[in-house]
């Protein structure tokens, strides 16, 4: 009972939310066509940029095909009100007078219903377009293919509605057949730009947050904003009244491409959005580099220019997503083969120390049961043999210690850091100093206890090869509320004492690279501080 | 008493462990009581039969050396326990000695040093593998002096801006970082750090760290 009840309930849900979602496209779709037909050239009376075709289109790929239901209402009451407009009604609508018009001129209500038939197809026709071609639509304009698709497929739909469109018109004498082919190219080419402009604008602002560019702040991507718009506003409006500007909108690809490559790609489609608007809006009123003469040469030197800034930064913003996929692959390879080392290095060490140790230590036992059993001139040779088993039982047991030492996992890292350093300090005569407070370092993920050690590893080493004069080193691990801090530091000769080329580019060539690079794979970056006869520090701070 | 030692073997591996056998056999001041190839076994063979001294491996199934060593300690104080083991890091051998093992000897020269290990022990001493012992004796404590926090004796006086850059070096920031808080030069930040230092008589940065945190310097951050 429940359950239906529940289930009920959720498709009552279902259904107003539906019909909510109609009622929005087409209430945008009415108010972007009525802002639309303001925005005309005043002898042609066509739209530079037929924005409801972009946003019926963005609706149609975020909500699917049932938003078609809404742009056909939004565009049969943006077409009857034009008709009724046009015919003489005045700009503010009275219902009754629209009643009666509608109900003189039925023709009108057909045509204007053939013409929302032409507009919704457009958008279901791209929709269905791009899914057949495109492989995954899940991060809209993040690759070069789906780009070359969206930006190939945009003529193709926008000629069903023009067709549709102009053909209806034709068809009910509502336009001359000479004027046929102008009206169907200004109609093509107005929702073509839309499509260009408007609709990789909302979808990008629909999806914000699931592009996983580089979080540049807020304020950055306003400032530059800020900048393109004045700009823009220079170029087509005539703020500020510098003439080179309103010659010239090349100038503004510079700021276009900068706004591009530094920040996201939700910034870049309203950077497009603003220019174009910015574009069309001057160019209406007469101002900018694209006013002729001719309105239709104006229109179609608008076009063109809207046209290709769009498709351009649409295809940058695609080639940057991919470059930033291939590096984001590319290191995570390197953290999969820096682990496959790890755990190749440990079954070794696992296997040099346990079996073949083991191994070892059964024979030289053996051997020395059978000295019972041999004369004096043997035991001496068998003595022998046990010598040379217990050298490479050594040398054994250190290539595994230096592999991967078993105790980081059995005992802990803190007390194989404490072991390894002061068997460094042995082996060296260098006073070397470990200290960690504040964090049990087992808490911590392998990766990161892996990467600790490989570090300080590493620059032990680097001081026994290149800061030979280091009489003391302090390693200091020091827990923090949300991270660890680790300090290696030296008072060996520092940098510039091998001010060299070669000395430095060996210093940074090997050791340092190497840290940098296991750091960098979990996120962390390396501080190196060097002072002339003073020593060396490093520093990373790693979030735990 | 026959003034035999009497000894208990565990370790997993077969032929280690038949070697051992024939090792102890054969030397006449031992007694061999028995054996056991997991820690489990092991643990109850020494309650059984109540060994002078109990020869163990560190890496068995069931119950490792040290646990079982742990446990032998506290149930059967009596007993004293060898440890046997592949590991020759010092870490290892720290961990032995406050599980309360005896003796400590390294499977690769048992042949040559077991014998005297069960001898030691058995006396009440404490063995520990030669090839170790070395490094026993090598840890800071006894080469370079006691680490131990230095706070206690400050009579020295530092001055307000080399205190403030102690502080922020114990807390782990870069001179570079000291130079841009305090609005110095790096060159002043590393002569303030010097001094500083030389006047607490600290050698090392981790020394500094150590003085920092006794003294309470990286609570309040």
């Amino acid at each position: 009972m429940t359950t239906s009840a529940s289930a009920r309930s959720a498709l009552t849900v279902n259904i107003l939310q539906r019909t909510g979602e109609t009622f929005a496209v087409a209430l945008i779709y009415y108010a972007l066509a009525r802002i639309g037909l303001q925005l005309q050239l005043a002898q042609s009376q066509a739209s530079p940029v037929w924005a409801p075709s972009g946003f019926a289109f963005a609706s149609v790929l975020l909500l699917g095909y049932r938003a078609g239901g809404g742009v056909f209402i939004g565009a049969l009451c943006a077409n009857l009100v034009d008709f009724y407009v046009k015919n003489g009604g005045g700009e503010y609508i009275e219902i009754n007078s629209f009643v009666e018009s509608v109900t003189k001129y039925p023709n009108h209500v057909l045509l204007s219903a053939l013409i929302a038939v032409g507009n919704t197809l457009e958008a279901e026709t791209g929709y269905y377009l791009l899914r057949r071609f495109t492989r995954t639509w899940s991060l809209p304009f993040s690759s070069i293919r789906d780009v070359l698709v969206f930006c190939g497929i945009t003529p193709v739909m926008c000629a069903v509605s023009s067709t549709i469109g102009v053909t209806s018109l034709a068809a009910m004498n509502a336009l001359s057949m000479t004027l046929f082919q102008p009206v169907w190219l200004t109609w093509w080419l107005g929702d073509i730009t839309g499509i260009l402009i408007v609709s990789p604008f909302i979808i990008t602002w629909w999806h914000i947050g699931r592009f996983n560019f580089e979080v540049t702040s807020v304020s950055a991507s306003a400032l530059s904003l800020v900048v393109l718009f004045l700009f823009s506003a220079m170029t087509f409006n005539e703020w500020f009244d510098v003439s080179l500007f309103r010659k010239a909108a090349y100038l503004l690809f510079p700021i276009l491409l900068f706004v591009t490559f530094r920040h996201s790609i939700e910034t870049a489609t309203l950077a497009i959005f603003v220019t174009s608007a910015l574009a069309v809006f001057g160019t209406i009123h007469g101002r900018g580099p694209f006013v002729r003469e001719d309105q239709n040469e104006s229109l179609l030197l608008l076009q063109g220019f809207v046209s290709v800034i769009s498709v351009t930064v649409l295809f940058l913003t695609a080639a940057i997503s991919e470059r930033r996929r291939a590096l984001e692959a590319a290191i995570d390879a390197r953290r999969r083969l820096m682990q496959a080392q790890e755990n190749e290095r440990l079954r070794l060490a696992r296997e040099l120390h346990d079996q073949t140790g083991q191994s070892l230590a059964t024979v030289m036992l053996e051997l020395k049961d059978l000295e019972l059993f041999i004369v004096a001139d043997g035991r001496s040779r068998l003595a022998l043999m046990r010598n040379k088993l217990e050298q490479m039982g050594k040398a054994l047991h250190h290539v595994a210690w230096e592999l991967r030492p078993a105790s980081i996992d059995e005992l802990g890292l803190e007390s194989t850091l404490a072991n390894y350093v002061s068997e460094w300090r042995a082996q060296f005569a260098i006073d070397c100093d470990f200290h960690c407070q504040n964090i049990s370092l087992d808490d911590l993920t392998d990766e990161v206890r892996t990467t600790i050690y490989r570090v300080i590893q590493e620059a032990l080493t680097n001081i026994t090869k290149h800061a030979s004069s280091a009489t003391v080193v302090s390693v200091i691990i020091n827990g923090e509320s949300e991270a660890l801090q680790l300090i290696i530091e030296d008072n060996g000769g520092g940098f510039e004492a091998r001010s060299t080329p070669e000395g430095r580019q060996n210093r940074d060539g090997l050791g340092l690279i190497g840290m940098r690079e296991r750091l960098s794979l979990i996120g962390v970056t390396l501080v190196v501080e060097s002072l002339v006869g003073t020593g060396t520090t490093i520093f990373a701070r790693i979030p735990v | 008493m026959s003034g035999k030692s009497r000894v208990v073997l565990a370790d997993d591996h077969p032929i280690f462990l038949t070697g051992l056998r024939s090792l102890i056999r054969a030397t006449d001041d031992l007694e061999f009581l028995g054996d056991a190839s997991t820690g489990l076994a092991a643990f109850k063979l020494i309650g059984e039969k109540r060994p002078d001294v109990a020869v163990v491996d560190v890496s068995m199934p069931e119950l490792n050396g040290i646990i079982l060593c742990r446990r032998v300690a506290a149930e059967y104080p009596l007993v004293r326990v060898i440890l046997l083991t592949l590991h020759e890091d010092r870490a290892y051998l720290d961990q032995a000695l406050q599980a309360g093992a005896r003796g400590y000897v390294l499977k690769r020269s048992a042949g040559e040093t077991l014998v005297h290990a069960i001898r030691a022990v058995a006396g009440g001493g404490l063995y520990i593998d030669p090839s170790l012992v070395g490094r026993v004796f090598d840890s800071s404590r006894d080469l370079f002096g006691p680490r131990a926090a230095k706070g206690e004796v400050e009579l020295v006086e530092l001055t307000v801006r080399e205190a403030e850059v102690l502080k922020l070096a114990a807390r782990g920031f870069a001179n570079k970082e000291i130079a841009r808080k305090l609005d110095v030069s790096m060159k002043s930040v590393e002569t303030y750090k010097a001094r500083g230092v030389r006047k607490l008589s600290l050698t090392s940065r981790a020394d500094l760290v150590r003085y920092a945190s006794a003294k309470g310097w990286l609570a309040d951050i």
